[in-house]
């Protein structure tokens, strides 16, 4: 599919999965002859610090950041996180949620708040009403590995038929992107989430 | 055990195709792995270097296929060493790749400053990462800079495409001139991964041969003076290079008015926001490959186009400045008026560039407006302040947690008080103490730098306890003239090597302390003890930071022991790194028993929390009483010693 740009930034914690499907999005993107720039801030991933891709498609999107307020997706695989890379998103641009937090230490350990999970969700409204969200862990916890909760929300977004990228191209990617072992096991957590949207 | 690790990294990097002879095949790649792949087409045959982010992913990645592709790979000690090995692999022939972060260059800047006035035979290139922000070091020095001191041909890609094709030609021109070749990268572009068609890989290999030639290698005063003439000769010559290869693009648009000269990453910052503003068709653009030599033909060409032009750059004006020189050299022959960037103040001088900046000073530049973000600023920022600080923290059970807690305590039962030591601290994880609930560690500058600074400050504050940390990757890297000196310069400070068997900062390296090497070969360990053992000092403790209470004692003795005498003290806390032994543990099966906090027994203290801080370790604020996830605890059993009321046992104690 043509797009001159298409951009997607999704944001979670170190362990989380985030580069996986920066690494399935870019695959996908290549192989439909779409060109794409990914863009990845990490450096702490190992140790559960913030990690944000930037995933970006189509000729005009030049550099490997996407600029404030230029994204057509913000995919937060944790609740917070979404909100610290508010930034990216369009006004009235398209927010996955999956409802799941993770407490950073000053919050464990009592030195710092972390607002309702409702709280949050609720400001996001601020830019757009295209909010929607998903309980991606705990589907994935159901499926047996928390892990999945990534390609579940990838999922839902594939579901929603804003990607420039067609559905059989993206389940490829995934076959060839994941461990060999857990191929199976994230197809079907990736149709679970397709399906939520498309029943 | 860590063979498990390297297998699935090994498959992982085959995803990259690092060594798949696919020439025309289009490929996602990441700029490092670009850069690796490159060196492997270009056919590289010595590779050496110390990690260090925003570079380390190429020297990884290399390791990885060095078997496979015949290549040689090591993490050399420094980048010092590294640029020595590869100096000498070049100049008998061989075609040689260093590869470091920008202030690896610092380190290496002595032998690089002389291996330019000799040259090289087989291409010799040095590939380095710059930091701009910084967003990972402690500077944002700009290597640019550098290329231009040490007279070395400085090349700059754009895309991960470059940066691969680039490396090729940095060898030709490196084997025509004989001169070592620059390729500056920056993080954003060695992190950016994109499509890259892949090339033949070249599998014909220098033959090494070293032929003496006194006049060229020993490098002396009388001969140093006729070399840097004949360097300055080398540079003119390759200024030809420079004005024509296929990295450069120069688009004259428009109404001559207003032109952009810019390199590296920057390029697609300045195409973007060109896009974006409408402006592709009005503003002419010159991409530079080459920051040195800079090729002058071109950039008068361009000159003599445009009447203002922006030098869009990372991070420092070297590209404007020179300019600046040239259109003032020219200025019969030149059109421009103005130069503008960040010396001239329409570009922040410091951290990164982005399409913002480049938009207002294309408007100030032509006083028009332009508008590139939605104006709901505010909104944006409600949202983004809900989010929690996720400040980078110790992992659960770092062991480097557990040494400043005990380092605190002794300190504390000596009766020195917050404001009456110094800890000088050093690069490497354990940097994220003065920001953990330890609070300790008062300096951190450069790799190597802490027990100088502590020597330093014991002759400035002679009752005063100090203090060196530093990790073991560190001490074999320039740690250990600095112990020489405190040893033979007779300081009585306390060095306390924080031994967790590799170099975790970076991703987990390997170091001399352990037995297998970057390419999975095995060698004999070096051990800290026996090189500190060897200077002659005298106090030499070596413990296990998780046994709180004797590691504790340990530090209180040194304290005392160089309180009494002019001679350093060294402390070895000895314990792998949490996230490697847990990983082991993983692989071969082994349980993990978690420790747990016991409702009744806990008072609500607080001190495991507040004091020490692992992360985990929690706070339950409706209960007033400290818990443990048992899904990040490690078990390591730090927490239930420092426990006043002995409330945290383990699972299996508890029946
Ligand atoms: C000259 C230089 N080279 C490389 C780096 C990158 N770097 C930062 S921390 C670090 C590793 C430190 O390892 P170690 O001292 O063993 O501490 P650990 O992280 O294992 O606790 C490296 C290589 C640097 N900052 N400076």
């Amino acid at each position: 599919m043509k797009t001159t740009e298409f951009n997607i930034a999704i944001a979670g914690v170190g362990g989380q999965g985030v580069t996986l499907l920066a690494r399935i999005l870019g695959n996908a993107a290549i192989k439909e002859g779409l060109s794409v720039r990914i863009g990845e801030v990490y450096g702490a991933s190992q140790r559960g610090g913030s990690v944000v891709s930037h995933i970006r498609f189509g000729e005009n999107a030049f550099s490997p950041i996407i600029p404030n307020g230029r994204a057509d997706v913000l995919l937060g695989l944790e609740v917070s996180e979404a909100a610290r890379r508010i930034r990216a998103l369009k006004p009235n641009g398209l927010v996955i949620l999956n409802v799941y937090k993770i407490d950073p230490v000053e919050v464990k350990t009592g030195l710092s708040e972390y607002p309702s999970i409702s709280r949050l969700v609720n400001a996001f409204k601020l830019i757009t009403d295209q909010i929607i969200t998903v309980n991606a862990t705990d589907i994935a916890t159901d499926l047996g590995d928390v892990r999945l909760s990534n390609i579940v929300l990838l999922g839902v977004l594939a579901g929603l038929s804003v990607l420039p990228i067609s559905i059989k191209t993206l389940r490829q990617s995934i076959w060839g992107n994941v461990p060999l072992a857990m191929r199976n096991l994230n197809m079907k957590a990736f149709k679970i989430g397709f399906n939520l949207r498309n029943p | 055990m860590l063979s498990n690790f390297y297998k699935k990294f090994v498959k992982w990097l085959c995803m990259y195709n690092l060594y798949e002879d696919s020439p025309g095949k289009k490929t996602l790649m990441m700029g490092n792995i670009a850069v690796a792949r490159g060196a492997i087409e270009a056919g590289v045959q010595v590779v050496t270097g110390y990690p260090g982010t925003p570079a380390t992913e190429t020297l990884e990645a290399l390791s990885k296929v060095a078997g496979k592709a015949g290549i040689y790979v090591e993490v050399s000690t420094n980048e010092k060493v590294a640029v020595e090995i590869a100096s000498a692999a070049a100049i008998s022939n061989l075609r040689a790749l260093v590869i470091m972060k920008q202030v690896g260059l610092n380190v290496a800047s002595d032998i690089a400053n002389v291996i330019n006035l000799s040259g090289c035979n087989g291409g010799l290139v040095i590939y380095i990462a710059d930091d701009v922000g910084p967003l990972v070091s402690q500077n944002e020095q700009d290597t640019r800079i550098y290329s231009r001191l040490m007279h070395l041909p400085c090349l700059e890609p754009s895309t991960p495409q470059e940066a691969k094709d680039m490396i090729k030609y940095a060898f030709e021109i490196s084997e025509n001139y004989k001169i070592p070749v620059i390729l500056r990268s920056t993080l954003r572009l060695s992190h950016m991964s994109s499509s890259v068609t892949l090339g033949k890989i070249n599998i014909s290999r220098n033959k090494p041969n070293f032929v003496k030639d006194i006049n060229r290698y020993l490098v002396l005063d009388f001969i140093a003076r006729s070399e840097h003439e004949a360097l300055h000769k080398k540079i003119n010559k390759i200024k030809a290079d420079a004005e024509k290869n296929p990295f450069n693009i120069l688009k004259i648009k428009g109404e001559k008015n207003l032109g952009i000269i810019t390199s590296g990453l920057c390029y697609l910052y300045v195409e973007e926001t060109l896009k974006h503003c409408g402006l592709q068709d009005q503003v002419s653009v010159l991409k530079l490959s080459f920051s040195y030599p800079l090729p002058t033909g071109l950039i008068l060409k361009f000159l003599q186009n445009v009447k203002y032009v922006l030098i869009v750059e990372e991070v420092e004006p070297v590209l404007e400045n020179e300019i600046k020189a040239i259109s003032f050299d020219n200025n019969k022959k030149v059109m421009v008026s103005k130069v503008f960037g960040r010396n001239s103040g329409h570009l922040p001088w410091a951290g990164e560039i982005n399409l913002i900046h480049i938009a207002k000073a294309l408007s100030k530049i032509s006083n028009t407006e332009l508008h590139l973000t939605p104006d709901i600023y505010q909104k944006y920022g409600e949202i983004e302040k809900l989010a929690p600080p996720r400040y980078l923290s110790f992992c659960a059970g770092c062991p480097h947690l557990a040494t400043f807690y005990a380092m605190r305590k002794a300190l504390m039962q000596q009766g020195y008080k917050e404001n009456e030591w110094v800890v000088a601290g050093d690069i490497g994880c354990y940097g994220i103490a003065p920001f953990s609930a330890v609070k300790m560690m008062d300096t951190s500058f450069c790799m190597g730098s802490s027990i100088g600074l502590a020597c330093g400050f014991k002759l400035a504050l002679k009752d005063t306890p100090v203090i060196a940390v530093i990790g073991d990757s560190t001490f074999y890297h320039s740690g250990i003239s600095g112990i020489v000196n405190a040893m033979w310069n007779t300081k009585g400070i306390v060095i306390v090597v924080m031994d967790n068997k590799t170099t975790a900062m970076t991703g987990h390296q390997p170091n001399p302390g352990v037995s297998i090497r970057i390419d999975g070969s095995e060698s004999k360990p070096i051990d800290i003890a026996d090189v500190i053992k060897g200077l002659g000092i005298k106090f030499i403790e070596i413990v296990d930071p998780y046994n709180v209470k004797k590691t504790k004692d340990i530090i209180i003795k040194a304290l005392k022991y160089v309180s009494e005498r002019s001679e350093p003290a060294v402390i070895i806390t000895r314990r792998e790194c949490a996230i490697l032994s847990l990983r082991e543990k993983r692989k071969s099966g082994q349980r993990i028993t978690p420790f747990f906090v016991d409702e009744d027994k806990c008072i609500g203290c607080r001190i495991c929390t507040q004091f020490y801080g692992c992360l985990a370790l929690g706070w339950d604020k409706n209960i007033k009483k400290a818990f443990i996830d048992p899904k990040s605890c490690m078990g390591c059993s730090v927490c239930s010693q420092i426990c006043p009321s002995k409330a945290i046992i383990k699972k299996e104690e508890s029946n």
